[in-house]
C-alpha cells in the first residue's frame, strides 16, 4: 500500500515539478485552505508587532496630550487640516485600488492587477509628495523641527515652547515612522508589480502573496486613520 | 469548508488563483466600503470644525473638546473596523485569523491602562513635585540658533522668524 501512495505522490510531484507543489499546496500542508490560513496568521503576527510599536507611541502621545492639554492645543497651530485631508483621501483610494489588485489576482487578470498596483503606487508617491512639500519643508523653515534650532513664538501662539517641542517630536516621530512604512510599501508593491508583469507563476497562481502585501498596505492606511484626527483635527 | 469543497466550481480549472474559490468578494463590497470611508472622513473633518463649548453638569466642569475627541476617535475606530473587516478580509477569514487580528488591538487597549498610574499620582500620600505647565527641556540651544545673537549666520536657519 505504501508503494502505491509513493507512486501517486511521485506522479503528481512530477506534474508540478517547477513549484514542488500539488495543486498549489506545499508538501507540509493538508490542503490549500490550511496553507492560506497560515499565510494570513503569519502576516497578522507581523502586524501585531507593528500595532505594538505604533501603540506605544499612541499611548505616549495620549499621556502628553492629557498632561499638557492647553499647550498641545496651541502647539498644533502650524498643522493645517488640508494636507492631512488630501493625504487621507489618497491613502483611502490606494487601499481601494490595492484590494482591487487582490481581487483581480484571484481572478488571474494580470492587466487589471498591474493597473491597480500602479494606481496604488501613484497614490502613495503623491502622499509622500504632499507630506514633504506641504508639511515637512514649511515646518523646517519655521524652526519647528525639534532640536537646537527649535523655536516657538510663545507670545503669538501661546503655550509653552518646551511642550511645543514635545508635540513636534511626536509629530515627526509618528508621521515619519508612518512615512517610512509608506516608502517601504511603495518598494514592496513595486516589486510584486514587477513579478506580476513577468507573470511569475508563484505570484500569478498564488494570490495570497499579493494579499499579504495588501494586508501590510491596509495596515499603513489603518495607522493613518488614527494619526489624521490626532494631529490634523484638534479643535481650536 | 468540507461541504463547499465538494460543490461544483463556478470556475474552470486554472481560471482563478489557488484556493481563491470561496474568497472572491463582489466588487460592490469594496465600493460600498470605500464610499462609507469617504463619508466618515468628511464627517470627522466636519465635526472637528467647531469646538463643543464647555458646560457644567451639577457643578462638574466638563470640557467640550473632550467630546470632540470622543467623536473623532469613535469615527476613527469605525473606519478602522471597516478597513480590517472588508479590505483586510477578516470578516470572511478563519476563526484563528480573526483571533490573531483581534489580539493586537486588545493589547493596544491594555497599554492604555498605564494611564491609570499617572491619573492616580495626585492621590499618592507622599510629597511629590507637582505637575507644572512647563516640563523643561533637555535640548541644547545651539550657537547660531534662532534665539541667539548670531542667528541665521549659518545655513541651518532657512527663514528668519519675525
Amino acid at each position: 500500500m505504501s508503494s502505491i501512495v509513493f507512486e501517486e505522490d511521485h506522479e503528481e510531484h512530477h506534474e508540478d515539478h517547477a513549484h514542488h507543489r500539488v495543486n498549489g499546496v506545499m508538501h507540509q500542508y493538508e490542503d490549500i485552505d490550511q496553507q492560506n490560513e497560515s499565510y494570513a496568521v503569519g502576516m497578522w503576527t507581523f502586524l501585531v508587532t507593528e500595532v505594538m510599536m505604533f501603540g506605544a507611541l499612541f499611548m505616549a502621545y495620549t499621556f502628553y496630550r492629557w498632561r499638557y492639554a492647553e499647550s498641545f492645543y496651541s502647539a498644533h497651530e502650524h498643522i493645517k487640516t488640508w494636507p492631512g485631508a488630501v493625504n487621507t483621501t489618497l491613502l483611502l483610494i490606494s487601499s481601494f485600488t490595492m484590494v482591487m489588485a487582490v481581487h483581480y489576482t484571484q481572478l488571474k487578470k494580470t492587466k487589471l492587477v498591474l493597473q491597480n498596483l500602479a494606481a496604488t503606487i501613484v497614490c502613495a508617491c503623491a502622499f509622500l509628495f504632499v507630506k514633504i512639500v506641504f508639511e515637512y519643508i514649511p515646518k523646517f523653515q519655521d524652526h519647528l523641527l525639534p532640536g537646537p534650532n527649535f523655536h516657538w513664538n510663545t507670545k503669538e501662539y501661546g503655550g509653552s515652547e518646551n511642550v511645543a517641542q514635545i508635540f513636534y517630536s511626536f509629530y515627526f516621530t509618528m508621521t515619519g515612522l508612518h512615512g517610512i512604512h509608506v516608502l517601504v510599501g511603495i518598494l514592496i508593491i513595486g516589486f510584486i508589480a514587477l513579478l506580476h508583469h513577468k507573470k511569475v507563476p508563484a505570484i500569478v497562481d498564488d494570490y495570497m502573496i499579493t494579499e499579504m502585501v495588501a494586508l501590510y498596505w491596509h495596515f499603513v492606511d489603518l495607522v493613518w486613520i488614527f494619526l489624521f484626527p490626532l494631529y490634523y483635527l484638534i479643535p481650536k | 469548508m468540507s461541504a463547499d469543497a465538494h460543490a461544483p466550481s463556478k470556475y474552470k480549472p486554472g481560471e482563478i488563483a489557488w484556493g481563491a474559490e470561496h474568497h472572491i468578494q463582489p466588487v460592490s463590497t469594496y465600493v460600498k466600503t470605500i464610499g462609507l470611508l469617504f463619508i466618515l472622513m468628511v464627517a470627522t473633518i466636519g465635526a472637528a470644525q467647531f469646538a463643543i463649548p464647555d458646560f457644567k453638569i451639577g457643578g462638574l466642569d466638563i470640557p467640550g473638546t473632550f467630546f470632540n475627541n470622543i467623536i473623532a476617535m469613535t469615527i476613527a475606530v469605525i473606519k478602522a473596523t471597516l478597513v480590517v473587516m472588508y479590505f483586510m478580509h477578516v470578516k470572511i477569514s478563519t476563526p484563528l485569523t480573526k483571533f490573531w487580528a483581534a489580539i493586537g488591538f486588545i493589547w493596544m487597549t491594555l497599554i492604555f491602562f498605564i494611564l491609570a498610574d499617572y491619573a492616580t499620582r495626585p492621590l499618592d500620600p507622599t510629597i511629590a513635585r507637582p505637575w507644572t505647565s512647563d516640563p523643561g527641556s533637555a535640548a541644547p540651544k545651539m550657537r547660531g540658533g534662532p534665539m541667539s545673537e548670531d542667528a541665521d549666520k549659518i545655513n541651518i536657519n532657512v527663514r528668519p522668524r519675525q
